[in-house]
């Protein structure tokens, strides 16, 4: 009950913040197929998914977590909640869910039930990006966790479809469970057509980079 | 008598250039009132959303599938896209507004700025 309980409050929590993941536009247009790969300081995660609509992706994911040192397989849906398409801006809410097993040895024995729920809420036009998300992170066998990310970008040019966009980005990411639980990435995004490429360095010592792809 | 000759010789030569300029303008002034009659048809749609090339390339895929859209280019700095359609083409504007809200993004409004409407 008490699980249950602690569960519900960072779910609570989760909403209250509108906390975020570090991929941007988790869902693509109809038929549209997207490869994200996410590497930083917490994990190494390749997914792809496939866009039915606008609003739903379904797709895979393969993480590597270095927390449990684990492999993660989910199966992760993206959910496209709510969007307000402003004039010249745009916001986003997000839900992903993925649901899966844990390889904690890596060796395909003793897996684990794995799931994770994450919130999200973008807003962005072309010269500003702020962006909060939250994350619940099970597995059997550990205590789930609750994780929070944030970023604000910023583009000291704008540029017109199809030429390179820069953005200057800062990332804080916070483990509550971890003794040192905030760690500060600034990174720089490149985005042009239909790649985006990410690369950063963070305050303890590691590196992010971030590659999504659409076709 | 010379004097004469070369004088006529101006005149008549400045009336038929004269002339002939003038035809000319009416003639290019007749093909370009036919060509736009038959021009295939262009829409200008305004959209809400539009703030990255993300959005920009998702209305590309979408509009590409119809078999009536010959090309379209989006503007995401007047946050417009323009539709050129294949000749004798047309797409209704309820279309038009679900295959952008189906893409997730908001029609704000359309219009002809070419061919018939």
């Amino acid at each position: 009950m008490k699980y249950t309980y602690r569960g519900y409050m960072y779910f609570l929590i989760l909403i209250l913040l509108l906390v975020s993941s570090s991929q941007t536009r988790p869902v693509s247009y109809p038929g549209g197929w997207t490869v994200l790969s996410h590497n930083d300081a917490f994990s190494q995660a390749l997914h792809v998914h496939y866009s039915p609509t606008a609003f739903h992706s379904l797709g895979i994911r393969q993480e590597k977590m270095e927390k449990d040192n684990s492999h993660r397989t989910y199966i992760q849906n993206n959910f496209l909640l709510k969007r307000i398409n402003a004039p010249h801006s745009q916001a986003n809410w997000y839900l992903k869910t993925g649901l899966g097993y844990a390889n904690p040895k890596g060796n395909g024995k003793d897996l684990k039930e794995a799931s994770f729920a994450e919130l999200s809420w973008d807003w962005e036009d072309r010269r500003w990006f702020v962006m909060l998300a939250g994350k619940l992170d099970y597995r059997r066998g550990m205590p789930t966790t609750a994780m929070s990310s944030y970023r604000v970008g910023w583009a000291p040019y704008v540029a017109d479809y199809g030429k390179l966009h820069t953005w200057i980005m800062l990332q804080a990411d916070h483990r509550p469970d971890d003794s040192d639980s905030v760690t500060l990435t600034p990174l720089l995004r490149f985005f042009k057509g239909t790649q985006l490429f990410e690369i950063g360095y963070s305050d303890k010592d590691t590196l992010l980079i971030n590659f999504i792809w659409r076709f | 008598m010379k004097t004469i000759l070369f004088l006529s010789f101006l005149i008549t030569g400045f009336s038929l250039d004269q002339s002939q300029a003038l035809s000319v303008i009416s003639t290019t002034s007749s093909t370009a009132t036919t060509n736009i009659s038959t021009l295939p048809l262009q829409y200008k749609v305004q959209v809400n959303g539009l703030v990255c090339d993300f959005c920009a390339r998702a209305l590309e895929k979408v509009f590409g599938r119809e078999k009536a859209v010959e090309s379209i280019k989006v503007d995401l700095n007047s946050k417009h896209i323009v539709l050129n359609l294949k000749p004798n083409q047309q797409i209704a504007e309820s279309r038009i507004k679900k295959l952008i809200t189906d893409s997730g993004y908001h029609f704000v409004k359309m219009e002809t700025l070419h061919g018939k409407p």
